[in-house]
Protein backbone atom coordinates (compact mmCIF):
# COMPACT_ATOMS: atom_id res chain seq x y z
CA UNK A 1 0.00 0.00 0.00
CA UNK A 2 1.26 3.48 -0.86
CA UNK A 3 2.36 5.30 2.28
CA UNK A 4 0.39 8.41 3.13
CA UNK A 5 2.22 11.55 2.05
CA UNK A 6 1.20 15.20 2.24
CA UNK A 7 4.29 16.47 0.45
CA UNK A 8 3.69 19.36 -1.92
CA UNK A 9 5.65 17.55 -4.64
CA UNK A 10 6.41 13.89 -5.39
CA UNK A 11 9.36 12.50 -3.49
CA UNK A 12 11.63 9.58 -4.21
CA UNK A 13 10.90 7.08 -1.50
CA UNK A 14 13.51 4.62 -0.27
CA UNK A 15 13.04 1.00 -1.34
CA UNK A 16 10.91 -1.06 1.01
CA UNK A 17 10.88 -4.80 1.51
CA UNK A 18 8.59 -5.43 -1.44
CA UNK A 19 10.80 -3.29 -3.70
CA UNK A 20 13.90 -5.19 -2.61
CA UNK A 21 12.10 -8.49 -3.07
CA UNK A 22 11.04 -7.54 -6.60
CA UNK A 23 14.59 -6.37 -7.34
CA UNK A 24 15.89 -9.74 -6.16
CA UNK A 25 13.37 -11.57 -8.34
CA UNK A 26 14.37 -9.39 -11.28
CA UNK A 27 18.07 -10.13 -10.82
CA UNK A 28 17.34 -13.84 -10.46
CA UNK A 29 15.27 -13.70 -13.65
CA UNK A 30 18.14 -12.01 -15.50
CA UNK A 31 20.56 -14.70 -14.28
CA UNK A 32 18.21 -17.53 -15.27
CA UNK A 33 17.56 -15.86 -18.65
CA UNK A 34 21.32 -15.48 -19.19
CA UNK A 35 21.92 -19.14 -18.37
CA UNK A 36 19.01 -20.18 -20.62
CA UNK A 37 20.37 -18.02 -23.44
CA UNK A 38 23.82 -19.59 -23.12
CA UNK A 39 22.34 -23.08 -23.12
CA UNK A 40 20.10 -22.26 -26.09
CA UNK A 41 23.08 -20.88 -28.04
CA UNK A 42 25.00 -24.09 -27.48
CA UNK A 43 21.93 -26.10 -28.54
CA UNK A 44 21.61 -23.92 -31.64
CA UNK A 45 25.23 -24.52 -32.59
CA UNK A 46 24.82 -28.25 -32.10
CA UNK A 47 21.64 -28.23 -34.21
CA UNK A 48 23.34 -26.25 -36.97
CA UNK A 49 26.23 -28.72 -37.00
CA UNK A 50 23.76 -31.59 -37.21
CA UNK A 51 21.94 -29.93 -40.14
CA UNK A 52 25.24 -29.52 -41.98
CA UNK A 53 26.08 -33.19 -41.43
CA UNK A 54 22.65 -34.28 -42.66
CA UNK A 55 23.02 -32.04 -45.72
CA UNK A 56 26.42 -33.55 -46.53
CA UNK A 57 25.03 -37.06 -46.14
CA UNK A 58 22.06 -36.17 -48.38
CA UNK A 59 24.31 -34.78 -51.09
CA UNK A 60 26.50 -37.88 -50.94
CA UNK A 61 23.42 -40.10 -51.18
CA UNK A 62 22.12 -38.12 -54.16
CA UNK A 63 25.48 -38.45 -55.87
CA UNK A 64 25.44 -42.20 -55.31
CA UNK A 65 21.90 -42.37 -56.65
CA UNK A 66 22.83 -40.45 -59.78
CA UNK A 67 25.75 -42.81 -60.38
CA UNK A 68 23.51 -45.84 -59.96
CA UNK A 69 20.90 -44.39 -62.31
CA UNK A 70 23.56 -43.72 -64.95
CA UNK A 71 24.77 -47.25 -64.68
CA UNK A 72 21.26 -48.71 -64.95
CA UNK A 73 20.09 -46.62 -67.97
CA UNK A 74 21.30 -49.01 -70.81
CA UNK A 75 19.77 -51.92 -68.98
CA UNK A 76 16.47 -50.07 -68.71
CA UNK A 77 16.54 -49.14 -72.40
CA UNK A 78 17.14 -52.73 -73.39
CA UNK A 79 14.31 -53.84 -71.16
CA UNK A 80 11.94 -51.31 -72.72
CA UNK A 81 12.96 -52.35 -76.25
CA UNK A 82 12.24 -55.97 -75.46
CA UNK A 83 8.92 -55.06 -73.94
CA UNK A 84 7.90 -53.02 -77.02
CA UNK A 85 8.89 -55.83 -79.34
CA UNK A 86 6.59 -58.08 -77.38
CA UNK A 87 3.69 -55.66 -76.98
CA UNK A 88 3.83 -53.93 -80.39
CA UNK A 89 4.96 -56.24 -83.17
CA UNK A 90 5.08 -54.72 -86.70
CA UNK A 91 1.80 -56.30 -87.88
CA UNK A 92 -0.06 -54.74 -85.01
CA UNK A 93 1.48 -51.34 -85.55
CA UNK A 94 0.73 -51.57 -89.23
CA UNK A 95 -2.88 -52.59 -88.55
CA UNK A 96 -3.45 -49.67 -86.18
CA UNK A 97 -1.88 -47.36 -88.72
CA UNK A 98 -4.07 -48.70 -91.51
CA UNK A 99 -7.18 -48.10 -89.45
CA UNK A 100 -6.43 -44.36 -89.52
CA UNK A 101 -5.89 -44.13 -93.25
CA UNK A 102 -8.52 -42.64 -95.58
CA UNK A 103 -9.31 -44.80 -98.69
CA UNK A 104 -7.23 -42.61 -100.99
CA UNK A 105 -4.07 -42.88 -98.92
CA UNK A 106 -1.64 -45.72 -99.04
CA UNK A 107 1.61 -46.60 -97.28
CA UNK A 108 4.38 -47.28 -99.73
CA UNK A 109 6.99 -48.27 -97.16
CA UNK A 110 7.51 -48.19 -93.42
CA UNK A 111 10.69 -48.25 -91.30
CA UNK A 112 10.46 -49.14 -87.59
CA UNK A 113 13.12 -48.45 -84.98
CA UNK A 114 12.58 -50.00 -81.50
CA UNK A 115 14.05 -48.08 -78.56
CA UNK A 116 12.37 -46.51 -75.55
CA UNK A 117 9.48 -46.06 -78.00
CA UNK A 118 8.88 -47.07 -81.64
CA UNK A 119 9.88 -44.54 -84.29
CA UNK A 120 8.15 -44.95 -87.61
CA UNK A 121 9.36 -43.55 -90.94
CA UNK A 122 6.50 -43.71 -93.41
CA UNK A 123 6.51 -43.22 -97.15
CA UNK A 124 2.93 -42.25 -97.98
CA UNK A 125 1.13 -41.63 -101.23
CA UNK A 126 -2.28 -40.04 -101.64
CA UNK A 127 -4.48 -39.29 -104.61
CA UNK A 128 -5.40 -35.84 -103.36
CA UNK A 129 -4.06 -33.27 -100.92
CA UNK A 130 -7.26 -33.44 -98.83
CA UNK A 131 -6.88 -37.16 -98.20
CA UNK A 132 -3.25 -36.67 -97.08
CA UNK A 133 -4.23 -33.85 -94.72
CA UNK A 134 -7.02 -36.00 -93.30
CA UNK A 135 -4.50 -38.79 -92.63
CA UNK A 136 -2.19 -36.39 -90.81
CA UNK A 137 -5.08 -35.09 -88.68
CA UNK A 138 -6.14 -38.63 -87.77
CA UNK A 139 -2.57 -39.47 -86.80
CA UNK A 140 -2.32 -36.39 -84.60
CA UNK A 141 -5.70 -37.09 -83.04
CA UNK A 142 -4.94 -40.73 -82.29
CA UNK A 143 -3.86 -41.60 -78.75
CA UNK A 144 -1.70 -44.40 -80.14
CA UNK A 145 0.65 -42.08 -82.00
CA UNK A 146 2.59 -38.96 -81.06
CA UNK A 147 5.25 -36.59 -82.36
CA UNK A 148 3.79 -36.51 -85.89
CA UNK A 149 6.33 -34.74 -88.14
CA UNK A 150 5.46 -34.36 -91.87
CA UNK A 151 8.56 -34.50 -94.07
CA UNK A 152 9.27 -33.94 -97.77
CA UNK A 153 6.33 -34.13 -100.05
CA UNK A 154 5.92 -34.13 -103.83
CA UNK A 155 2.75 -32.98 -105.50
CA UNK A 156 2.29 -34.03 -109.15
CA UNK A 157 -1.41 -34.75 -109.49
CA UNK A 158 -1.13 -36.96 -106.40
CA UNK A 159 0.96 -36.57 -103.30
CA UNK A 160 4.03 -38.51 -102.28
CA UNK A 161 5.34 -37.63 -98.83
CA UNK A 162 7.37 -38.87 -95.88
CA UNK A 163 5.99 -38.77 -92.36
CA UNK A 164 7.86 -39.44 -89.15
CA UNK A 165 5.75 -40.50 -86.19
CA UNK A 166 6.25 -42.17 -82.80
CA UNK A 167 4.09 -45.12 -81.74
CA UNK A 168 3.02 -45.15 -78.12
CA UNK A 169 0.59 -47.99 -78.26
CA UNK A 170 -0.70 -49.29 -74.94
CA UNK A 171 2.54 -48.33 -73.10
CA UNK A 172 1.70 -44.66 -72.86
CA UNK B 1 5.92 -7.94 11.58
CA UNK B 2 6.83 -4.62 10.09
CA UNK B 3 10.22 -3.96 8.52
CA UNK B 4 12.78 -3.75 11.30
CA UNK B 5 14.72 -0.84 9.91
CA UNK B 6 14.86 2.24 12.06
CA UNK B 7 12.31 4.91 11.18
CA UNK B 8 13.03 8.52 11.98
CA UNK B 9 10.18 10.90 12.69
CA UNK B 10 10.50 14.64 13.15
CA UNK B 11 7.42 16.39 14.52
CA UNK B 12 6.59 20.05 14.88
CA UNK B 13 4.03 21.71 17.10
CA UNK B 14 3.43 25.05 18.72
CA UNK B 15 5.65 24.36 21.71
CA UNK B 16 8.62 22.77 19.98
CA UNK B 17 10.20 20.28 17.64
CA UNK B 18 10.90 16.66 18.54
CA UNK B 19 12.42 13.68 16.78
CA UNK B 20 12.66 9.97 17.47
CA UNK B 21 14.33 7.01 15.83
CA UNK B 22 12.12 3.97 16.32
CA UNK B 23 12.93 0.36 15.54
CA UNK B 24 11.52 -3.05 16.29
CA UNK B 25 8.23 -4.73 15.54
CA UNK B 26 4.89 -2.99 15.92
CA UNK B 27 4.04 -5.07 18.95
CA UNK B 28 7.25 -4.00 20.70
CA UNK B 29 8.54 -0.72 19.30
CA UNK B 30 11.81 0.52 20.69
CA UNK B 31 12.84 4.15 20.86
CA UNK B 32 16.49 4.11 19.83
CA UNK B 33 17.01 7.81 20.09
CA UNK B 34 15.01 10.92 21.00
CA UNK B 35 15.64 14.66 20.83
CA UNK B 36 13.56 17.77 21.30
CA UNK B 37 14.02 21.51 21.06
CA UNK B 38 11.56 24.11 22.37
CA UNK B 39 10.17 26.97 20.31
CA UNK B 40 9.48 30.41 21.66
CA UNK B 41 5.84 31.50 21.95
CA UNK B 42 4.45 32.48 18.55
CA UNK B 43 7.30 31.07 16.46
CA UNK B 44 4.90 28.44 15.05
CA UNK B 45 1.13 28.89 14.96
CA UNK B 46 -0.68 25.79 13.63
CA UNK B 47 -3.60 26.80 11.42
CA UNK B 48 -5.34 25.76 8.19
CA UNK B 49 -5.19 29.00 6.18
CA UNK B 50 -2.01 31.03 6.49
CA UNK B 51 1.65 29.96 6.61
CA UNK B 52 2.29 28.62 10.09
CA UNK B 53 5.90 29.63 10.60
CA UNK B 54 5.88 33.15 11.98
CA UNK B 55 9.62 32.97 12.70
CA UNK B 56 11.03 30.45 10.20
CA UNK B 57 14.66 30.89 11.31
CA UNK B 58 13.81 29.83 14.83
CA UNK B 59 11.97 26.77 13.58
CA UNK B 60 14.85 25.89 11.24
CA UNK B 61 17.32 26.07 14.10
CA UNK B 62 15.15 23.82 16.26
CA UNK B 63 14.84 21.33 13.38
CA UNK B 64 18.60 21.40 12.79
CA UNK B 65 19.22 20.81 16.49
CA UNK B 66 17.01 17.70 16.71
CA UNK B 67 18.41 16.42 13.41
CA UNK B 68 21.92 16.63 14.88
CA UNK B 69 20.95 14.96 18.12
CA UNK B 70 18.72 12.11 17.00
CA UNK B 71 20.18 9.00 15.40
CA UNK B 72 19.68 9.17 11.62
CA UNK B 73 18.21 12.66 11.92
CA UNK B 74 19.59 13.92 8.62
CA UNK B 75 17.27 11.62 6.75
CA UNK B 76 15.40 10.18 5.21
CA UNK B 77 12.84 11.31 7.77
CA UNK B 78 9.08 11.54 8.04
CA UNK B 79 8.03 15.06 8.90
CA UNK B 80 4.89 15.19 11.03
CA UNK B 81 2.78 18.34 10.87
CA UNK B 82 0.78 19.32 13.95
CA UNK B 83 -2.89 19.15 14.85
CA UNK B 84 -4.91 22.01 13.45
CA UNK B 85 -3.37 22.45 10.00
CA UNK B 86 -5.80 20.29 8.05
CA UNK B 87 -9.47 19.99 7.30
CA UNK B 88 -10.37 16.36 7.95
CA UNK B 89 -13.55 14.46 7.12
CA UNK B 90 -14.70 10.87 7.48
CA UNK B 91 -15.78 9.33 4.18
CA UNK B 92 -17.48 6.16 3.00
CA UNK B 93 -15.46 5.33 -0.08
CA UNK B 94 -17.48 3.57 -2.81
CA UNK B 95 -16.07 0.19 -3.82
CA UNK B 96 -13.64 0.32 -6.73
CA UNK B 97 -12.97 4.05 -6.33
CA UNK B 98 -9.54 5.42 -5.50
CA UNK B 99 -9.86 6.81 -1.97
CA UNK B 100 -7.49 9.71 -2.58
CA UNK B 101 -9.34 10.83 -5.71
CA UNK B 102 -12.68 10.47 -3.95
CA UNK B 103 -11.38 12.49 -1.00
CA UNK B 104 -10.24 15.29 -3.28
CA UNK B 105 -13.65 15.28 -4.97
CA UNK B 106 -15.51 15.44 -1.66
CA UNK B 107 -13.21 17.88 0.16
CA UNK B 108 -12.59 20.48 -2.54
CA UNK B 109 -16.04 22.18 -2.51
CA UNK B 110 -15.92 22.77 1.26
CA UNK B 111 -12.45 24.29 1.49
CA UNK B 112 -12.02 28.02 2.16
CA UNK B 113 -9.42 28.08 -0.62
CA UNK B 114 -9.26 26.67 -4.14
CA UNK B 115 -9.25 22.93 -4.49
CA UNK B 116 -6.08 23.10 -6.58
CA UNK B 117 -4.31 24.58 -3.56
CA UNK B 118 -5.05 21.51 -1.43
CA UNK B 119 -2.71 18.61 -0.75
CA UNK B 120 -5.01 15.66 -0.03
CA UNK B 121 -4.38 12.19 1.33
CA UNK B 122 -6.26 9.58 3.31
CA UNK B 123 -6.02 7.09 6.14
CA UNK B 124 -7.83 3.92 5.04
CA UNK B 125 -10.02 2.48 7.79
CA UNK B 126 -11.96 -0.75 8.29
CA UNK B 127 -15.43 -1.00 6.77
CA UNK B 128 -14.57 0.80 3.53
CA UNK B 129 -14.16 4.10 5.31
CA UNK B 130 -11.34 6.62 5.06
CA UNK B 131 -10.28 9.64 6.99
CA UNK B 132 -9.42 12.29 4.41
CA UNK B 133 -7.38 15.40 5.13
CA UNK B 134 -6.63 18.46 3.04
CA UNK B 135 -3.78 20.81 3.85
CA UNK B 136 -3.25 24.08 2.02
CA UNK B 137 -0.20 23.80 -0.20
CA UNK B 138 1.35 27.07 0.99
CA UNK B 139 1.34 25.71 4.54
CA UNK B 140 3.00 22.44 3.50
CA UNK B 141 5.61 24.34 1.52
CA UNK B 142 6.45 26.46 4.58
CA UNK B 143 7.20 23.36 6.65
CA UNK B 144 9.12 21.73 3.80
CA UNK B 145 11.24 24.83 3.27
CA UNK B 146 12.15 25.02 6.96
CA UNK B 147 13.06 21.31 7.10
CA UNK B 148 15.19 21.51 3.97
CA UNK B 149 16.90 24.65 5.19
CA UNK B 150 17.72 22.72 8.36
CA UNK B 151 19.39 20.02 6.25
CA UNK B 152 16.76 17.31 6.61
CA UNK B 153 16.15 14.85 3.82
CA UNK B 154 12.40 14.40 3.74
CA UNK B 155 10.95 11.03 2.88
CA UNK B 156 7.31 12.02 3.35
CA UNK B 157 5.01 14.33 5.26
CA UNK B 158 2.24 13.16 7.54
CA UNK B 159 -0.27 14.74 9.90
CA UNK B 160 -0.11 14.08 13.63
CA UNK B 161 -3.79 13.08 14.01
CA UNK B 162 -3.67 10.65 11.08
CA UNK B 163 -0.35 9.23 12.25
CA UNK B 164 -1.78 8.68 15.72
CA UNK B 165 -5.06 7.22 14.51
CA UNK B 166 -3.25 4.87 12.14
CA UNK B 167 -1.61 3.27 15.17
CA UNK B 168 -4.71 3.39 17.38
CA UNK B 169 -6.85 1.82 14.65
CA UNK B 170 -4.64 -1.26 14.60
CA UNK B 171 -5.82 -2.54 17.95
CA UNK B 172 -8.84 -4.85 17.74
CA UNK B 173 -11.73 -3.31 19.71
CA UNK B 174 -14.32 -6.05 19.69
CA UNK B 175 -17.84 -4.63 19.77
CA UNK B 176 -17.31 -2.10 22.56
CA UNK B 177 -17.78 1.63 21.87
CA UNK B 178 -14.63 3.67 22.34
CA UNK B 179 -13.32 7.19 21.90
CA UNK B 180 -9.72 8.08 21.03
CA UNK B 181 -8.48 11.54 22.02
CA UNK B 182 -5.52 12.82 20.01
CA UNK B 183 -4.02 15.94 21.54
CA UNK B 184 -1.88 18.61 19.96
CA UNK B 185 -0.51 21.80 21.45
CA UNK B 186 -3.09 23.94 19.67
CA UNK B 187 -5.91 21.57 18.68
CA UNK B 188 -7.20 18.08 19.33
CA UNK B 189 -9.13 15.36 17.53
CA UNK B 190 -11.83 13.01 18.82
CA UNK B 191 -12.49 9.69 17.12
CA UNK B 192 -15.56 7.72 18.21
CA UNK B 193 -15.62 4.04 17.31
CA UNK B 194 -18.28 1.38 17.47
CA UNK B 195 -16.39 -1.84 17.38
CA UNK B 196 -13.89 -1.54 14.55
CA UNK B 197 -15.97 1.04 12.70
CA UNK B 198 -15.05 4.69 13.06
CA UNK B 199 -18.37 6.54 13.38
CA UNK B 200 -17.41 10.17 14.11
CA UNK B 201 -14.26 12.23 13.80
CA UNK B 202 -14.14 15.78 15.17
CA UNK B 203 -11.44 18.40 15.53
CA UNK B 204 -11.54 21.10 18.22
CA UNK B 205 -9.25 23.92 19.26
CA UNK B 206 -7.69 23.10 22.57
CA UNK B 207 -8.89 24.88 25.71
CA UNK B 208 -5.84 24.34 27.91
CA UNK B 209 -6.35 25.41 31.46
CA UNK B 210 -7.74 24.29 34.76
CA UNK B 211 -11.10 23.36 33.31
CA UNK B 212 -9.80 21.46 30.29
CA UNK B 213 -10.37 17.97 31.75
CA UNK B 214 -14.04 18.68 32.46
CA UNK B 215 -14.59 20.46 29.12
CA UNK B 216 -12.93 17.65 27.22
CA UNK B 217 -14.93 15.01 29.11
CA UNK B 218 -18.13 16.72 27.91
CA UNK B 219 -16.77 16.85 24.35
CA UNK B 220 -15.98 13.15 24.57
CA UNK B 221 -19.50 12.32 25.73
CA UNK B 222 -20.98 14.55 23.02
CA UNK B 223 -18.87 12.81 20.38
CA UNK B 224 -19.82 9.38 21.70
CA UNK B 225 -23.49 10.36 21.63
CA UNK B 226 -23.13 11.58 18.03
CA UNK B 227 -21.68 8.19 17.19
CA UNK B 228 -24.70 6.49 18.72
CA UNK B 229 -22.72 4.92 21.49
CA UNK B 230 -24.75 4.36 24.63
CA UNK B 231 -23.04 4.39 28.01
CA UNK B 232 -19.54 5.43 28.88
CA UNK B 233 -17.09 4.51 26.10
CA UNK B 234 -13.64 3.11 26.53
CA UNK B 235 -11.23 6.05 26.42
CA UNK B 236 -7.69 6.26 25.09
CA UNK B 237 -5.56 9.41 25.01
CA UNK B 238 -2.33 10.38 23.26
CA UNK B 239 -0.55 13.69 22.86
CA UNK B 240 0.88 16.44 25.03
CA UNK B 241 -0.92 16.58 28.36
CA UNK B 242 -2.38 13.09 28.05
CA UNK B 243 -0.99 11.92 31.38
CA UNK B 244 -2.35 14.97 33.27
CA UNK B 245 -5.78 14.54 31.70
CA UNK B 246 -5.85 10.85 32.59
CA UNK B 247 -5.02 11.71 36.20
CA UNK B 248 -7.71 14.38 36.30
CA UNK B 249 -10.33 12.03 34.85
CA UNK B 250 -9.28 9.25 37.22
CA UNK B 251 -9.74 11.63 40.12
CA UNK B 252 -13.22 12.30 38.76
CA UNK B 253 -13.96 8.58 38.59
CA UNK B 254 -13.36 8.08 34.89
CA UNK B 255 -10.77 5.70 33.49
CA UNK B 256 -8.67 6.45 30.42
CA UNK B 257 -5.81 4.47 28.93
CA UNK B 258 -2.65 5.67 27.25
CA UNK B 259 -2.82 5.07 23.49
CA UNK B 260 0.46 3.16 23.49
CA UNK B 261 3.72 2.54 25.22
CA UNK B 262 7.24 1.96 23.96
CA UNK B 263 10.53 0.59 25.20
CA UNK B 264 13.68 2.65 25.18
CA UNK B 265 14.98 5.83 26.62
CA UNK B 266 12.26 8.45 26.43
CA UNK B 267 12.32 11.40 28.80
CA UNK B 268 8.50 11.49 28.62
CA UNK B 269 5.67 8.97 28.55
CA UNK B 270 5.40 7.60 24.96
CA UNK B 271 1.67 8.38 24.99
CA UNK B 272 2.56 12.09 25.33
CA UNK B 273 3.84 11.95 21.75
CA UNK B 274 0.84 11.65 19.44
CA UNK B 275 3.07 11.79 16.37
CA UNK B 276 4.86 8.62 17.51
CA UNK B 277 1.94 6.78 15.92
CA UNK B 278 3.65 7.54 12.62
CA UNK B 279 6.20 4.87 13.51
CA UNK B 280 3.67 2.46 14.92
CA UNK B 281 0.79 2.62 12.45
CA UNK B 282 0.31 2.43 8.70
Amino acid sequence: MRPRDFSSRPRRRPPNGIDLGLLGIGLLTVLVAGYATGTSWADFKRARQHVAEVRRETEAAQARLRALEARSAPTAALGMQALLSEEAPPPRVLAELASLMPPDVRIESMGMAYGESIALDLQVSAKAGGAYEAFLQRLEGSPLFTDVTPGDETRDGGISATVRVRYRGSLR
Amino acid sequence: MRALRSRVLVALDQSGVAAAAVSGALSAPRIRSFACAPLGPGALRPGPLDPNLARPREVEEALAQVAREVEGGRGPVSLILPEGVARTVLLDVPPGVDARDFARYRLAPGLPYGGEEAVVDVLALPGGRALASAVRRVIVEGYEAAAEAAGLELERLDLAPLAALSALAREPRGTAPSVDVILGDHALSLAAWHGDLLRVFRTRLRDAGAGEAAWLAREIDRTAAQAGNGGEPRLRVVGPGAAALRRAWRDGGRDAEPGWSADGGLPVDAAELAWLGGALGR
